[in-house]
């Protein structure tokens, strides 16, 4: 076996012991059940989802990341005093977090879920979530590389956070007002397409019944986000948002100082 | 005894001969009858004659009516158009059309081939028929005082304007009933245009791939207990003044460019006890003035109105806005139309006099609504964050909303209204 | 045998010279210590040796491989970090499957024996955040030791550990060096180095001061202990 994966093994093994991780799972859980209770509309339930996943997940995976990555530095000194390739332990370390944190995140929505489990919508809303993980991994660990001052680290992850989550939004609709007298389709496209919040918002939001709501009348929106082409284009971008990150911090951790 | 034998027999032939005199003439048709075909018939027929045409499918072309008859079938006799021809084409007045299966016009880019079509007539009744896969169903034309009354019209359920006219189609008309129809499949489910002082209700138009009803300059009509639903776009009624639509449903017309009910230039009307549900935008009034939507109930539309500042004083009122994604919204900071006394689910006053009129006013246009229905681009921010907080706060503080539209008199509860 | 080669190395964090050209080298059958104060470069220096620091100028050879041209070389090395920080959900007996897997090879008797001398017996399968400081320092020591390493690079190795397993755990330094290995390790403790040491690199604000074997020291000096052997040498060249 790869040395890789003998240590994405041993990372795997460490993170299915942290038992607020498992909270996570559960707390997930617990709030699909309570959203299955209150409401029996399979669209409304997943879009009650749609806004917990946009809220929990970054937060969650990005908070608990980069808190684990400072933590395991000793033990990636360890490792790399071991004859293995800091590429290895870098991947393994961002693979473990991937693939646990899409586990927990996919198990806590569907279970409550199963029922469903054909309902294309919701596979749409569990690849969302998953990949929105993923990215919001790959930006702890790329802070938790750039900064080695924990609590820079955490603040600058917050500020990030707190944009892409809340304020992003903000400045598109601040575009859209102050020059409401021009074409603004592109670049508010273009605005969304770079968030990755917004990427999975909209790519479940165009596959509700809400998506009636969005200018879809308009030629460049039916053209970008209608159908299946709109939802491969949101999810290419945010497989960009979580590859380009961690790539770029596996750049930074070759060179860094343990 | 053979005098008595005489009287019966002169007893039949005076009856024989008062119904050949046209008071009441009957002729059959079937395939065992003496007239086969229907032209037949009606070559022999004199005015007021019933035509009693038995079941069997007739292959005729284009059956061509000139006289005042009735063509009434027994057991849903077959009209069939083959795909080539229009099927049954009146020219008369008092011409009555009932229990035939009209099936199969033709098609043309340049006519309008109809299964059945009523030219320049009086008094006609088209009523019981089936009308399946025709081009355009029932096609009136110059006509008055004419009903059509329990029609089933399924069209060809193909898209495109080659493919498939409306279902109900009348231009030029004075005291029409339109009556307990259905109709489904057609391009316009009921189009009307110069149609004035008819009285359409009771009619379901769903699934027709443009509009459930569509009218144009068709003044002073009634329509009432109809239901339009799952219709490509909705129902759009334009140029039009002093309608009334009461009692009917509007729902389920979803899609990117559709509604309820789009009035256009609707002027001096009423809209009164109608259920818009889940519609992308309940009613859409573009220009309309001095109209009144009155006891309506709004639910579960993406929009519940959207009312362009074009439109003046228009009143909105003790209408139900129930659990709609956006109440209202509207294109200009002012919009010059009274709203007031409605009940909506979304509002969060109080009411300290117990007068049942909340005592802060509400206001239905959030900003975020007002921004989009100015730049539609900005919709990629539905259920975003920042727009669920945006709502928030303006709850809170109205005051840093720029839209002035308010209703000062929220009601505390549900409007209950009757039909 | 010369088994670490350490030629001008330099290395500056931010504005911070740590290492201003830095050479050594460091032979088998030996116990080299490390000596300075806080901040001296001492533990970066270490740390460039097993590749966790990458130097900014000089090369760095381990058994003969420049250590900036791959990380196998680590498979001679056996490390003893100064505070030992393992994922507290993994068992000692896991971490040492995992590094037996890394390097090839599981060292059974050596695993035995050791885990008796340091009476580890009934921790081997208990998480490690369930363990003692001390008792994770001696997983450590465990974790360095077992693998017979040809060199051994030990980080302050016994601060944490009590007296009994400290002097064991010495023992078994010394055994290495007399079985012909390479140890290298830094220490604040001076009786400790006195005991073990054949010879001492003195550094200061990141160059190598002295660089001497104990016993020409004491000579040199004519001082009886380390300590003051080191004072005096400083002493002069000061002067």
């Amino acid at each position: 076996m790869p040395e890789f994966l003998k240590l994405l093994r041993a990372d795997l093994r460490n993170l299915k012991g942290i038992k607020w991780l498992w909270a996570y799972l559960l707390s997930l859980a617990g709030m699909s059940f309570l959203i299955l209770y209150l409401s029996n509309d399979t669209g409304k339930v997943i879009l009650s989802l749609l806004n917990i996943t946009l809220l929990m997940v970054p937060l969650v995976s990005s908070f608990f990341c980069i808190t684990y990555f400072y933590d395991s530095k000793s033990f990636m000194e360890f490792l790399l005093s071991q004859p293995v390739s800091r590429a290895q332990v870098f991947w393994s370390k961002l693979a473990s977090l991937w693939l646990f944190m899409s586990f927990l995140y996919a198990g806590g929505v569907l279970i409550p879920l199963i029922k469903e489990v054909l309902n294309p919508t919701l596979w749409v809303l569990l690849i969302s979530g998953v990949l929105l993980s993923m990215v919001f991994i790959s930006l702890a660990v790329l802070v938790g590389t750039v900064f080695d001052d924990r609590v820079k680290g955490v603040s600058f992850l917050l500020g990030l956070w707190l944009y892409l989550t809340v304020l992003h939004d903000g400045v598109i609709l601040a575009v859209v007002y102050l020059f409401k007298d021009y074409p603004l389709e592109g670049v508010v496209l273009a605005l969304a397409l770079v968030n990755p919040v917004d990427l999975a918002r909209i790519a479940v939001v165009i596959n509700m019944d809400v998506a009636a709501l969005m200018g879809l009348s308009e030629a460049l929106f039916r053209e970008v986000l209608g159908s299946l082409w709109g939802l491969s284009l949101a999810f290419a971008f945010m497989v960009l948002w979580f590859a380009l990150p961690a790539f770029l911090a596996s750049l930074l951790f070759k060179r860094k100082a343990l | 005894m053979e005098r008595e034998n005489w009287k019966g027999w002169a007893l039949s032939l005076s009856l024989l001969v008062w119904c050949t005199a046209g008071v009441s003439q009957t002729i059959e048709v079937c395939s065992e009858c003496e007239y086969k075909t229907i032209k037949e018939a009606l070559e022999v027929a004199g005015g007021g004659a019933s035509l009693l045409v038995h079941s069997g499918t007739y292959r005729e072309g284009t059956i061509l009516v000139t006289k005042s008859v009735k063509l009434i079938g027994k057991g849903k006799p077959v009209l069939d158009g083959e795909g080539k021809y229009e099927v049954l084409k009146i020219r008369a007045n008092n011409v009555l059309v009932e229990g035939f299966e009209i099936i199969n016009s033709g098609r043309s880019e340049l006519e309008d081939i109809a299964g059945i079509k009523v030219e320049d007539s009086e008094n006609c009744v088209i009523r019981n028929n089936t009308l399946k896969n025709n081009f355009w169903a029932i096609y009136l034309a110059n006509v008055r005082n004419c009903r059509v009354e329990n029609n089933r019209i399924l069209g060809p359920f193909k898209v495109g304007e080659a493919y498939s006219g409306n279902g109900i189609h009348i231009w030029q008309a004075k005291g029409v009933l339109v009556k307990d129809n259905y109709i489904t499949g057609h391009r316009d489910g009921i189009y009307f245009e110069f149609v004035q002082d008819s009285v359409i209700e009771g009619n379901v138009s769903e699934g027709n791939w443009r509009y459930g009803l569509h009218f144009m300059f068709s003044h002073r009509d009634i329509y009432r207990n109809n239901l339009f639903r799952k219709n490509g776009v909705g129902v759009a009624v334009m140029y039009t003044k002093e309608v009334v639509m009461r009692n009917n449903r509007f729902e389920l017309n979803w899609g990117g460019t559709s509604y309820g009910l789009l009035l256009k230039a609707i002027n001096d009307s009423l809209v009164e006890h109608n259920v818009f549900y889940k519609n992308t935008a309940g009613i859409l009034m573009d220009e309309c003035q001095r109209t009144t939507i009155r006891e309506n109930d709004f639910v579960e539309n993406g929009w519940a109105m959207r009312v362009w500042a074009n439109s003046m004083d228009n009143t909105i009122t003790r209408n139900n806005f129930l659990s709609n994604t956006f109440d209202l919204s509207t294109n200009s900071s002012k919009n010059p139309n009274r709203i007031e006394g409605n009940y909506w689910s979304s509002y969060r006053g109080y009411d300290l006099n117990g007068d049942g009129v909340g005592d802060i006013p509400y206001r239905p246009v959030k900003l975020f609504s007002y921004i989009m229905e100015n730049n539609p681009a900005v919709s990629v921010l539905i259920k975003s964050f920042f727009v669920e907080l945006l709502n928030l706060i303006e709850d809170t503080l109205p005051a840093v909303v720029p839209v002035s539209v308010e209703d000062r008199k929220p009601l505390m509860e549900k409007v209950e209204w009757r039909r | 045998m010369e088994t670490i080669k350490v030629t001008n190395l330099k290395k500056r964090f931010r504005n911070v010279e740590v290492l201003k050209g830095v050479s050594l080298s460091v032979r088998n059958g030996e116990i080299t210590a490390v000596l300075g104060p806080n901040a001296s470069g001492k533990t970066t220096l270490l740390k460039c040796i097993l590749g966790l620091v990458i130097p900014d100028e000089g090369t760095i050879s381990v058994m003969g491989e420049n250590t900036s041209e791959g990380y196998l070389y680590r498979r001679f090395i056996g490390y003893m970090p100064q505070e030992p920080n393992f994922p507290p959900n993994l068992t000692p007996r896991y971490l040492l499957e995992l590094v037996a897997d890394i390097r090839g090879f599981f060292p059974e008797q050596e695993v035995k024996r050791l885990v008796d001398v340091f009476k580890l017996g009934g921790f081997m399968d208990k998480p490690i955040g369930s363990l003692s400081g001390g008792t994770k320092q001696k997983v450590n020591s465990l974790l360095a030791l077992a693998f017979n390493p040809e060199i051994l690079i030990l980080d302050e190795p016994t601060i944490g550990l009590d007296p009994l397993s400290s002097s064991k755990f010495k023992e078994e330094v010394l055994r290495r060096k007399d079985e012909g290995k390479t140890v290298l390790l830094t220490s604040h403790i001076m009786g400790e180095v006195e005991e073990l040491a054949d010879r001492v690199l003195l550094m200061i604000e990141g160059s190598i001061r002295i660089d001497s074997s104990v016993g020409e020291l004491k000579e040199r000096t004519g001082e009886k202990s380390l300590e003051r052997a080191l004072a005096k040498v400083l002493e002069e060249s000061f002067a």
